[in-house]
């Protein structure tokens, strides 16, 4: 909860991109290397080839790198949809983009569980936005059912999706669902989810 | 919990020493220790203090926080999954069972079960064995119930487990140690049972219950 106040600067020059984009990608090894706790600014800093107070000055702590890392990607412009088969490939996507950071899940989650007041706020926020981007998606794709039962549907289920990966298979989670069985498991959820599966029962 | 059944064993023999009674407990606060703060956030001496006993009291039965934490993989989790009855039609009553099964389990080995993911998660290779047989046993008693699904019963399953998984893992995170008070709570159970029903599609003329 209590944010640290400095803010996180934006680098202007080609150089400073590139320290903070080094900075960034050290930060991304070794937190799926040896977790969040495991990690100090200083390993970063180190491995960056940069000093611990570059590392503050883009980053003033441990969390904003976190968060940078875990920015997603065109959730400026709220996601849309002509059709409902249309809905299911944006969702599908969606997922793909937690499918790719999923050593970083991995550690998020670990610091969920642990009840770690950040990581709980970065699944608040991140769940709002969800909601918000399933309401966009399932609003211009004209969908006739609830958009906030799907959303609460679509949201518990594909992070059980997630959280069960992680904690099967590690780090490797990213390879196993960028498989395509495991992305027609994750299709026929988002499907169920809208209703569009017949029924199987009986 | 195992725990318990075991500290229960050891009080039906007369010749019962405290020394039995020291190693249990070691063993039981070990357990909610590492559950809560992590294998590596959690230290000998406060296991130690939690017994009201000396660290080396603890060395004496555990040479290492490693060897505890081995000493706790054979608390296995109690309690087993209703078995259906092959071919039954997957209703939405059915459903409902299948969730209330799931949580009765996961509230009654919740400290079991938060260790083992906890250390699975910092890719700990027994937590993570120990997981996914629990894993594959919960999916196999599931394909029973899901048989008369038909073709998509394997995805039906797939579905269903992370649903719960989510719902459950969600209320973890957002309750910690109040978990398992929280799961067996009778309107999240119905949100869960509610959410599973309208996601799956289950058979007509059984229609997911109101609400």
């Amino acid at each position: 909860m209590a944010r640290e106040v400095q803010p996180v600067r934006t680098p202007r020059t080609p150089e400073a991109i590139a320290t903070r984009d080094r900075i960034l990608k050290a930060a991304r090894e070794l937190f799926s290397e040896r977790g969040f706790d495991g990690t100090s600014v200083r390993m970063i800093a180190n491995r960056a080839g940069v000093s611990d107070p570059a590392v503050h000055y883009y980053f003033p702590s441990k969390y904003d790198l976190f968060r940078a890392l875990m920015v997603q990607p065109d959730y400026r412009t709220p996601p849309v949809a002509r059709s409902l088969d249309e809905a299911v490939d944006v969702l599908s996507a969606m997922f793909d983009w937690w499918a790719e950071n999923a050593p970083l899940v991995r550690i998020l989650t670990q610091q969920q569980l642990r009840g770690d007041p950040e990581a709980i706020e970065y699944f608040h926020d991140g769940e709002a936005r969800y909601r918000a981007e399933v309401a966009s998606i399932l609003g211009s794709a004209g969908y006739e059912g609830d958009c906030e039962t799907a959303a609460d549907l679509l949201f518990h289920t594909l992070s059980g999706f997630m959280w069960d990966a992680v904690m099967t298979y590690g780090n490797a989670a990213r390879e196993v669902l960028a498989q395509p069985v495991f992305k027609d498991r994750i299709r026929f959820a988002i499907r169920c989810a809208l209703g569009m599966e017949g029924c199987c029962g009986g | 919990m195992a725990g318990e059944r075991e500290a229960r064993g050891f009080e039906a023999h007369a010749n019962d020493t405290p020394r039995d009674d020291t190693r249990a407990r070691i063993l039981a606060a070990a357990m909610e220790a590492f559950a809560r703060d992590g294998f590596d956030g959690t230290s000998v001496r406060s296991i130690a203090r939690r017994c009201g006993i000396s660290d080396a009291g603890v060395f004496y039965y555990f040479p290492t926080k490693r060897h505890l934490l081995e000493a706790l993989w054979n608390e296995a989790p109690a309690g087993s999954f209703p078995v259906g009855e092959p071919g039954a039609p997957l209703t939405a009553e059915r459903l409902a069972e299948l969730v209330r099964a799931t949580i009765h389990i996961s509230a009654e080995n919740f400290t079991y079960l938060r260790l083992v993911a906890r250390q699975a998660l910092s890719s700990d290779e027994t937590a993570i064995a120990l997981r996914n047989a629990s894993r594959a046993r919960w999916r196999t008693a599931l394909m029973k119930h899901f048989q008369a699904a038909g073709p998509h019963a394997a995805e039906l399953v797939e579905t269903f487990a992370a649903a719960v998984t989510g719902y459950l893992l969600r209320l973890e995170i957002e309750t910690g140690d109040a978990f398992p008070e929280a799961v067996r709570d009778e309107r999240f159970q119905g949100r869960v049972i509610r959410a599973v029903q309208r996601l799956l599609p289950v058979a007509p003329g059984e229609p997911a219950a109101a609400g």
